[in-house]
């Protein structure tokens, strides 16, 4: 390992397995993700209950629950951030020669890697429900897949701004009221007021990803606008994350 | 070089709801430790031996001064690849196995995966951990925690190794084997610089130690330097008043133990002229008691002196102030 740069991917890479296995051991993940494929199972009783509308109904139900994993899997790293941090693991890590920056930045990739996985599982299991109801794969859903990949790698970085800063509870609860108010900046931009302006700027904008709506009413999605959308919701981070690091890069490990 | 150097090295925290308290954790400390010595480095609760080793690793930024280790300042994350610290209760991990974590400060410490695999069996066995190699550290005990703490610390042989109240924690099997583990980085020519309120395992090991108090470097030196003085106490049955006054310029203390006075000389070289006034005002026998000073006693002496120098109690523990507004 000569360079800076293999050491700085070393070490990132270092901090992003660590942080899968920790979260890979950790219970809570796999009930969620049971819980998940337990309702996507019970998809043939939607016939049922919706007269008719089941293949809408299904769409809208993978949809949510895509959106509910994503978020879930992006609060961790604002739990797990905040954690090392009040029982001082941080401070044996940055002891050694690993910078700070690569410490943030192997968290939110770590935190990425296990919602890709997670989203990934859970899309290729309703895509085999929905071929298996209907007879025909809808790969029009990969599209919703990935713009929600894109939705969950932004709130993973508002987490990681918020933990870089906070205590685990005010950041994931900062964390999810950015990921609620990041569906509503559509409305601010409409709103006209100073502060609604300023927030439309400031706030992300999940609209701009939340392609349920064409979805589930059959509208075509092109991957140009689902690719925009995710390059947007890359860019954002890329923000994101420099703001962090420039904040815990002050911040006294103490 | 020095493997630690330090010059105005200060740090000051704000707190409260708008800054408004400032805790004056480090008061310009200025500070070398040459290589290849074991540096103690004492004082009471809340007297910034924690924050220096915080300021020394870059975990915390000085509010003024500057620090280097081997040359390099602290700033820079090249400081700390020589480095080896524990921290003060320390909490790792405890999600990984004791083998696991030892592979991530590995790679962190950017070692090689053969060197890794090398190294991480000799530090397990050296800590005594070999049995529990593969238990999760969540289920390690307090004094197990240190151990494993202290095999990171070393995993990479580094130069320096800078410890937060080690022997904390550990049982007396425990803190002889640290003693025997330190002393062997001395003897191949590594810098320990530990911090501690154990003073006799200081005094055991130590070179050089010094002694903060509120923030401030009260003394340092070496050991021999510092402890070379000798405590002379003269013993005698009885004593007048005119005799005590008589013996005030030379005294540190007359006290009444059991059935004798105990006078002891604050200067031992004024010995003969203490015995000879003793010995005008009677001709009872004289029993001449000469003793070095520990460094319990040394350290007690010059903290009291300190905060009686700066008008403070000794009890209090910090330097809590009210802003300047």
């Amino acid at each position: 390992m000569n360079t800076n740069l293999e050491k700085s991917m070393n070490d990132m890479m270092t901090i992003c397995k660590t942080t899968y296995t920790r979260v890979m051991r950790t219970r809570s993940l796999y009930v969620l993700l049971l819980a998940v494929l337990v309702l996507v199972g019970a998809a043939h009783l939607y016939d049922d209950l919706t007269g008719g509308r089941q293949k809408e109904l299904m769409y809208d139900v993978g949809a949510a629950l895509l959106t509910v994993v994503g978020l879930f899997t992006a609060l961790v790293v604002a739990f797990d951030i905040a954690r090392d941090l009040r029982e001082r693991v941080v401070m044996t890590l940055l002891s050694k020669p690993l910078g700070r920056s690569h410490y943030l930045l192997g968290k939110f990739l770590g935190v990425v890697r296990i919602g890709t996985v997670n989203l990934l599982i859970l899309t290729i299991g309703i895509l085999l429900l929905l071929k298996w109801e209907h007879g025909v794969m809808r790969w029009d859903f990969l599209k919703l897949a990935f713009s929600t990949w894109g939705m969950m790698v932004m709130t993973t970085a508002v987490g990681v701004l918020f933990a870089s800063f906070f205590n685990e509870l005010p950041a994931v609860i900062l964390t999810v009221a950015v990921f609620a108010l990041g569906h509503t900046t559509g409305v601010l931009y409409h709103d006209g007021s100073p502060i609604s302006s300023l927030l439309f700027g400031v706030l992300p904008n999940f609209g701009l990803l939340d392609f349920k709506a064409e979805l589930g009413n059959g509208l075509p999605i092109s991957w140009k606008l689902v690719t925009a959308s995710v390059l947007y919701a890359l860019a954002y981070c890329g923000a994101l994350l420099s703001l962090a690091n420039i904040i815990f890069h002050r911040r006294d490990i103490a | 070089m020095n493997a630690i150097e330090t010059a105005v090295l200060s740090k000051e925290y704000t707190m409260g709801w708008r800054n408004k308290s400032r805790l004056l954790a480090l008061d310009e400390l200025t500070i070398q430790v040459n290589q290849g010595i074991i540096f103690g480095f004492l004082g009471p609760n809340g007297a910034g031996k924690s924050t220096t080793i915080k300021l020394l690793l870059g975990l915390v930024t000085p509010t003024k001064g500057s620090a280097f280790l081997s040359g390099v300042p602290v700033h820079d994350k090249r400081a700390r690849e020589r480095v080896g610290f524990l921290p003060e209760d320390p909490s790792f991990c405890t999600y990984l196995r004791a083998r696991e974590f030892l592979d991530l400060c590995g790679k962190v410490l950017h070692m090689d995966r053969a060197t890794r695999k090398r190294r991480i069996t000799e530090t397990l066995e050296m800590v005594g951990l070999t049995a529990k190699a593969d238990t999760k550290i969540s289920e390690f005990s307090r004094g197990m925690l240190q151990r494993i703490g202290l095999a990171q610390a070393l995993l990479n042989q580094p130069d320096l190794v800078v410890l937060d109240e080690p022997l904390n924690g550990l049982d007396p099997y425990g803190r002889k084997e640290l003693k025997a583990i330190l002393l062997n980085q001395k003897a191949q020519g590594k810098t320990v610089f530990f911090s501690s309120h154990i003073l006799s395992d200081v005094e055991e090991m130590c070179d050089e130690v010094g002694i903060l108090n509120r923030g401030r470097l009260v003394t340092r030196g070496r050991l021999r330097e510092l402890l070379p003085a000798k405590t002379v106490t003269l013993q005698v049955q009885d004593m007048k008043m005119e005799t005590m006054t008589r013996l005030e310029e030379f005294t540190t203390s007359i006290t009444r133990e059991h059935h004798h006075w105990a006078v002891q000389l604050s200067d031992p070289s004024r010995k003969e002229e203490a015995t000879a006034i003793l010995r005008q005002e009677s001709n009872q026998p004289i029993e001449i008691q000469t003793r070095a000073e520990s460094l319990e006693e040394f350290f007690f002496r010059r903290i009291e002196e300190d905060n009686h120098a700066r008008g403070i109690s000794n009890h209090s523990e910090t330097n809590l102030k009210p802003a300047v507004l």
